[in-house]
Parts: C-alpha cells; sequence; structure tokens
C-alpha cells in the first residue's frame, strides 16, 4: 500500500511518484498522511514538506497552497516549491 | 520611370528590410515556443485547483464569502487590461483596446465609475490617446510574472473588500492558436466558481469549509491572472511571428517587382541605345 502523490506549482509539476507517507505545514499545525488516511483537505503555511519513499526522504520547502489526500493518493498544490 | 540607380536603392532597402523583418520572426517563434511551454507547465496546476475548489463549494453547502457576493447596485468598476510593452505584432493590442474603449464608453454611459489599469505600454498609450486614462502600472515583463500578478491580486481584493470598487473586469487574448488571438472578457470580482458534481461529502476540511474559501479564492484569483498573463505573452509572440511572416513575404514580392522593372527598363536602355546606333549608321 502505497500513496501516489504529487506536487504541482504554476511553474511545473515539481514531483510525482509513490511515497510511503508525506508530511506537509499545514495551517493549523503539521500533519501526515499515511495511506488509507480519510479524504482530507488543508491549507498550507510556508514550510517544510518532506515525502518518504521508502528508499529516501525528499525535503522541500513550500508556500502557501493546499494539500488534498485520499486513501491512496496525496496532491499537494502550492505557489512554490523548492528542495531544500 | 525611375532611373536604373534609383530602382537599385530601393531594392537594396526593401532586402535590408526584410532580412530585420525575418530576424525578428524567428525570434519571436522561440519566444513563442517558450512562453507555450510555460503556460502549458502552469495547466495542471490550474486544473487542480479549479477542481478542489468546485469541490469544496459543493461540499461545504452554501458559502458566502466576501469575495464570491455580488453588489446588488454597481457604481464603480475596474477593468485590468493585460497587454504588451511592444507593438509590431498586428492587431494583437489594438483589437483588444478597441474592445476595452468600448465597454468603458457604454459603462460610462450607465453611469458607472470605470478606472482602468493597463499592464504594457501598447494598452496604456492607446487608451489615452482616446481619452481614457488608465492607472500607471509596470511594465510586462516574464521573470516577474509571479510578483506582477501576487500584487495586483493584493491590491484587488483589498480594494474590492473595502468597497472601493464593485465589480473587476479582467481584458487579455486568449491564445487559441498560433494564429487566432480572440479578446476576452471575463469577470474576477466578485468571484464565480463552478460546483462540480459529485463531491465527497465526508471530506474532511481543516480549516473548516467556510474559512478554507479564504485561503483557496485568493489562489484562484491569482491563478486567473497568471494564466491571463501567461496566454497574453504567448499570443504576443505567435502574432508578431505571423505578423513579421507576411511582412517578409511581401518584402519578397516587392523585391521580385522591382527586379523586373530594374530589368525591364535596363533593357530599354540598351535597345534604344541600340537603335540610335543603327540610326546613325544608315544616315551615313
Amino acid at each position: 500500500m502505497s500513496l501516489a502523490v504529487r506536487v504541482v506549482t504554476p511553474r511545473k509539476i515539481v514531483w510525482e511518484g509513490t511515497a510511503n507517507s508525506v508530511t506537509a505545514p499545514g495551517e493549523l499545525g503539521e500533519f501526515g498522511v499515511l495511506p488509507k488516511h480519510i479524504p482530507f483537505l488543508s491549507t498550507l503555511k510556508p514550510g517544510p514538506l518532506t515525502i518518504d519513499t521508502g528508499s529516501a526522504k525528499l525535503k522541500f520547502t513550500v508556500g502557501l497552497g493546499f494539500a488534498e489526500a485520499g486513501p491512496a493518493q496525496v496532491t499537494i498544490l502550492t505557489e512554490s516549491c523548492d528542495e531544500a | 520611370m525611375a532611373s536604373l540607380r534609383d530602382i537599385r536603392t530601393r531594392i537594396a532597402s526593401v532586402k535590408s528590410t526584410r532580412q530585420i523583418t525575418s530576424a525578428m520572426k524567428m525570434v519571436a517563434a522561440a519566444k513563442l515556443r517558450r512562453a507555450t511551454e510555460a503556460a502549458t507547465n502552469a495547466r495542471p496546476y490550474q486544473e487542480t485547483l479549479t477542481a478542489t475548489i468546485g469541490r469544496v463549494a459543493s461540499g461545504a453547502g452554501d458559502i458566502e464569502h466576501p469575495l464570491l457576493t455580488t453588489r446588488a447596485a454597481v457604481k464603480k468598476v475596474v477593468l485590468v487590461v493585460v497587454g504588451t510593452d511592444r507593438g509590431l505584432c498586428a492587431g494583437f493590442n489594438s483589437n483588444r483596446d478597441r474592445k476595452v474603449e468600448e465597454l468603458v464608453r457604454s459603462l460610462r454611459a450607465e453611469g458607472k465609475t470605470v478606472t482602468v489599469r493597463s499592464f504594457g505600454k501598447k494598452p496604456r498609450d492607446f487608451l489615452k490617446a482616446r481619452g481614457v486614462d488608465s492607472q500607471n502600472e509596470n511594465g510586462v515583463v516574464a521573470a516577474k510574472y509571479a510578483a506582477t500578478v501576487a500584487a495586483l491580486s493584493e491590491s484587488l481584493t483589498t480594494g474590492f473588500e473595502a468597497g472601493e470598487f464593485d465589480e473587476a473586469w479582467l481584458c487579455y487574448n486568449k491564445f487559441k492558436s498560433t494564429l487566432t488571438q480572440v479578446p476576452t472578457f471575463t469577470r474576477i470580482l466578485p468571484l464565480s466558481i463552478e460546483k462540480s458534481e459529485g463531491a465527497a461529502a465526508d471530506f474532511k476540511y481543516e480549516p473548516d469549509g467556510k474559512n478554507i474559501m479564504g485561503t483557496l479564492l485568493p489562489l484562484y484569483l491569482r491563478t486567473l491572472l497568471l494564466q491571463a498573463f501567461l496566454e497574453n505573452e504567448a499570443g504576443e509572440h505567435a502574432s508578431r511571428m505571423t505578423a513579421m511572416d507576411s511582412a517578409t513575404r511581401n518584402a519578397s514580392d516587392l523585391i521580385d517587382r522591382l527586379t523586373l522593372e530594374y530589368n525591364r527598363s535596363r533593357q530599354a536602355a540598351i535597345t534604344k541605345e541600340l537603335i540610335e546606333i543603327i540610326s546613325g549608321a544608315e544616315a551615313l
């Protein structure tokens, strides 16, 4: 069981792939998403985003935006995203 | 009839014009490729955002948000015109600006106050020449789109919420294809969103549905504006490319005609000289 993750900015799709877990800076606090998460939508504030693919932990810095999570997928929409 | 030397000079000058127009065409083609690429890259973001907003709107029931509320009496209108700094792109700017001018006049005839915010030198100068003053905005620079859009949407939302105006419209050229760009007018404030059907009702929102709109709507507005700038940029280069292509072709035609004329008059001069020589010899 894994998550299909997409990180999208107005410039391009920054990252797309499968991951075991995602940690994102929600407006009301940092949250983590594992597979089988309930349908969930949260706004993001600028902060660190971590994607754990199992073999590596990818770290990004995101700007304003939101994250939409479901049982098998996570979409992160943000105005800016840089690798940290 | 023009002398041989005159025709020669004209041919030379048309040739150098053709060189310039064909160079401009190639530059525009290269820039067009980059601009369409940027517009294509921005699409997934726009699509996902629009879909999500639609889902939130239908999932969260009736949402009331200042940015979505239509005002009963519309007295003051803001027009945001997105154009270019440079010309030589056929009717790209003037087609749109003529429609803007028309709209401004009809709105003023209805007794509404209209403020125009022009991006790009061309629309600003065009409207100014026709007695429509616009607020001075910065030029249109691709590298600064993000900053321009952020500042614009910020000033629009605060102005709208403070009641400085009741409606805002966005005017730009929609990029349909390399050959056609259509002047479009979209109302950006108050925003209208399409509710999408079949939304998951058990979605959990954080913060709750009403507050989440407060974050999503400005994002949506910025996306709309950014899209206008990106399409405007692609359209500008496409329009310039086709304009310069036909200018190059016209120059070639002109050169052909002038060369023909040159050869004819040269031949005529030779024939005349021959006749003179022969008739001179016959007289002896």
